[in-house]
């Protein structure tokens, strides 16, 4: 995408997932995958990355934002870089390493280069145990966790842009 | 701060401790009340899923890092180590000035005649350590009544055809029913069931200078910045501080229990906030901490006089830790049901606690549950159902007002092997050894669940539910409705305190917390506890006016 669209598709907030990390499209490819994401304390660029294409899998965006839009990534980082975030930072470290481990035995490619039917796939296989075994369900619970709390929770927290959730499910707290 | 002997020191600011702190302040006692954790004020409250009482870390303490417990399941394992929100092993009482008063769902019960007696019901049971109290319910009803009125509970008299007989009915109005309530009250009469308002000790009307319920949906789990719900912070405690006769010693952490040269205690060591010791003596100690936390002190204050522990010459100390197990049902409709006025309990049956053929041991209430927030509902699906993707996002939009969850607190039985002990290796902030769980249901337990959730789910379908499901109890693990490790009895040897709450071994030490329950009953505790609170602490100020326990006098 470039930064024409991704600015159009901003602004119609389209069903076009966009992420929610301010990461550039047209310069992406050009920050170093191992470095800090921008507006991140925790997650690598690679990281963040992967935690966008997982949170679009776990609540893909219709005529509501997915929770890639929504933030899913910034709230994660916050739960990272939080207090508590010791309990948390290697599960997410090695889990997400088990994404790519997964993706490049049965695809051949990293998780984020998968198309979106692989990728279900892939997290379906993960969930079930059969492509992370013990390890991979327990993170992917996780992360599921994670993602919904966000997805779900109060928008202060990052990961529900404009109580869009609540907009969709009509609570009105 | 210097240490100046007070008559009574009481450890735990929560639904005990606070009521004792009030009854003796103002009968003319000096008191100092030791809390732990904070105080919390409505700036510190919110409606906030992620920043309740059940979230990590849990907004009204204790704070994580410096309070692990261990848990296992049988002494056959190893214990492993959890935290407060980070291991769902790990109850959920907050630490704050209030105790978990400040955040509980205010369910205000009176016990049944059956559950003070529960042994002589329904005979021995094997595997369980099951007795009757030293007491009964006639001996608490005027206690309850005290505790309905000065909490100011709601709820209607007569309404429950189960309910014992009460001399005088409740102080404020039930809550209003809402389109839950209508639809189980209903469902329930074409069953021949018999609906009523269930009682909460939330007012409904202003009361003692407070705010009547707004009807929010945030309450299990959340301070009621409203003043609506009666946690010890809002109603004892306020009295006691009035009378000038008392102090509550908040952020201050009691480690040991100290005694004379005689092995009678005579005050407290403590940490304050920056992890300063002190030492506070009194002639009286209260000990109100918790079912966990209550026997940990008693052990942890072992001396040359009390070498397993104070007050536990029976080695009762910690043993019979009991829990409810939760019977939870839950059905989906095809048409909707708002959630328009909360707390979300407004109907509750008791046909199926103690019911008359006996074809299950004790039982529990039924209710419409608390109103479900949106995290909650994105974790609870039917089985089968798809727990993330497009599935489940479009489950979330079409049914979280399609949708009805019925609760339950089950009686679950003592058992003696479930208990607290100290860990022989994990220590806490303050270089204390932590509490070591250890709590495993037994066979009956599920059973008693499993008959309570048969006539939940009977209840959803007779509702109209076209998908009901049930939720399930792990293999053990206590939480909010602790109970039992330090029981009150008769006998010196089986038990840790007499009728009045009253330490065996030394006179000058009593327990008021869920400790002392002997079973507990399908019931939430908290009023019982306190009625137990105002029961012991009407005999303390009895016993005081001959002063028996001054400057270390036997009584």
């Amino acid at each position: 995408m470039n930064r024409r669209r991704f600015l159009k598709s901003m602004a119609v907030s389209s069903t076009v997932a966009v992420s929610a990390w301010p990461v550039r499209a047209e310069n992406g490819a050009a920050l170093a995958q191992a470095s800090v994401a921008p507006g991140c304390k925790v997650l690598t660029v690679e990281q963040a990355f992967l935690l966008d294409a997982l949170a679009e899998q776990i609540v893909p965006a219709d005529d509501f934002p997915g929770a890639k839009e929504a933030g899913a990534v910034m709230y994660i980082d916050r739960v990272l870089a939080g207090n508590y975030g010791r309990f948390y930072r290697d599960r997410y470290a090695q889990g997400l390493a088990l994404f790519d481990t997964a993706s490049d035995k049965r695809f051949g490619k990293r998780f984020v280069s998968l198309n979106s039917s692989e990728q279900n796939q892939l997290v379906k296989a993960m969930d079930s145990g059969e492509a992370g075994g013990i390890e991979g369900k327990s993170f992917f619970s996780l992360l599921l966790r994670h993602v919904m709390e966000g997805y779900y929770g109060d928008p202060q927290h990052g990961a529900n842009r404009g109580a869009a959730s609540w907009k969709m499910i009509k609570f009105v707290g | 701060m210097a240490n100046q002997k007070v008559d009574v020191i009481v450890v735990g600011s929560g639904a005990g401790g606070g009521v004792m702190a009030k009854e003796l302040a103002t009968a003319g006692l000096s008191v100092v009340v030791f809390e732990r954790g904070h105080v919390y004020t409505t700036a510190n409250y919110n409606h906030d899923e992620l920043e309740s009482q059940y979230s990590v870390p849990p907004a009204y303490g204790p704070s994580v890092y410096d309070n692990p417990r261990t848990f296992r399941y049988t002494d056959r394992e190893e214990a492993t180590l959890s935290y407060p929100g980070i291991n769902s092993k790990y109850g959920k009482t907050a630490a704050a000035v209030g105790g978990a008063t400040l955040a509980y769902g205010a369910a205000a019960w009176r016990f049944k005649r059956e559950d003070f007696r529960m042994k002589s019901t329904y005979g021995s049971i094997p595997g369980s350590s099951v007795e009757d109290w030293p007491i009964g319910y006639d001996d608490l009803e005027p206690y309850y009544e005290k505790a309905e009125y000065e909490l100011g509970v709601s709820g209607l008299a007569d309404a429950d055809p189960f309910a014992e007989p009460r001399k005088k009915p409740f102080p404020l109005p039930p809550l209003p029913i809402n389109r839950q309530g209508e639809i189980i009250r209903d469902a329930g009469r074409r069953l021949g069931w018999h609906p009523f308002p269930p009682p909460f000790a939330i007012i409904t009307q202003p009361y003692h200078g407070r705010n009547a319920c707004v009807q929010c949906s945030w309450c299990l789990a959340y301070a009621c910045e409203a003043g609506a719900k009666s946690g010890t912070q809002i109603t004892m405690l306020p009295i006691a501080l009035k009378t000038g006769k008392c102090e509550v010693r908040a952020n201050s952490f009691v480690t040991r229990i100290t005694t004379d040269n005689q092995g009678r205690p005579n005050g407290v060591q403590y940490f304050d906030a920056k992890k300063q010791g002190h030492e506070q003596s009194a002639d009286l100690v209260v000990v109100a901490c918790s079912a966990t936390e209550t026997p940990r002190l008693l052990l942890n204050s072992a001396n040359k006089f009390h070498p397993k522990g104070l007050g536990n010459s029976s080695d009762q100390v910690g043993k019979n830790l009991n829990d409810h197990t939760g019977a939870d049902a839950f059905g989906l409709f095809d048409f909707e049901i708002p959630h328009d006025k909360g707390p979300g309990p407004s109907i509750a049956f008791n046909d199926w606690n103690h019911p008359k053929t006996r074809d299950v041991v004790g039982g529990g209430y039924i209710y419409n549950y608390y109103c479900t927030l949106p995290i909650e509902f994105a974790s609870n699906r039917p089985p089968g159902a798809a727990r993330w993707g497009k599935e489940h996002k479009d489950f979330q939009r079409k049914y979280f007002h399609r949708y009805l969850h019925l609760g339950s607190n089950c009686q679950a039985m003592p058992q003696e092997r479930n208990r607290v002990d100290l860990d022989p290796k994990v220590r806490d902030a303050w270089g204390l050894p932590v509490a070591r769980v250890t709590h495993e249901l037994m066979e009956l337990d599920h059973t008693i669940a499993n008959f309570v959730m048969d006539k939940e789910e009977q209840l959803l379908r007779e509702a109209g539910a076209i998908r009901v499901w049930r939720g399930g109890n792990g293999r053990g693990g206590v939480y909010d409705h602790q109970n039992g490790t330090c029981r009150m009895g008769d006998d010196a040897k089986s038990s840790v305190v007499n009728r009045y709450c009253q330490s065996h071994d030394v006179d000058n030490l009593f327990i008021t917390d869920g400790s002392v329950l002997v079973t507990d009953a399908g019931f939430n505790p908290s009023l019982t506890i306190q009625a137990v609170s105002f029961w012991a602490a009407d005999y303390i100020k009895k016993q005081w006016s001959g002063s028996a326990w001054r400057e270390g006098k036997k009584g």
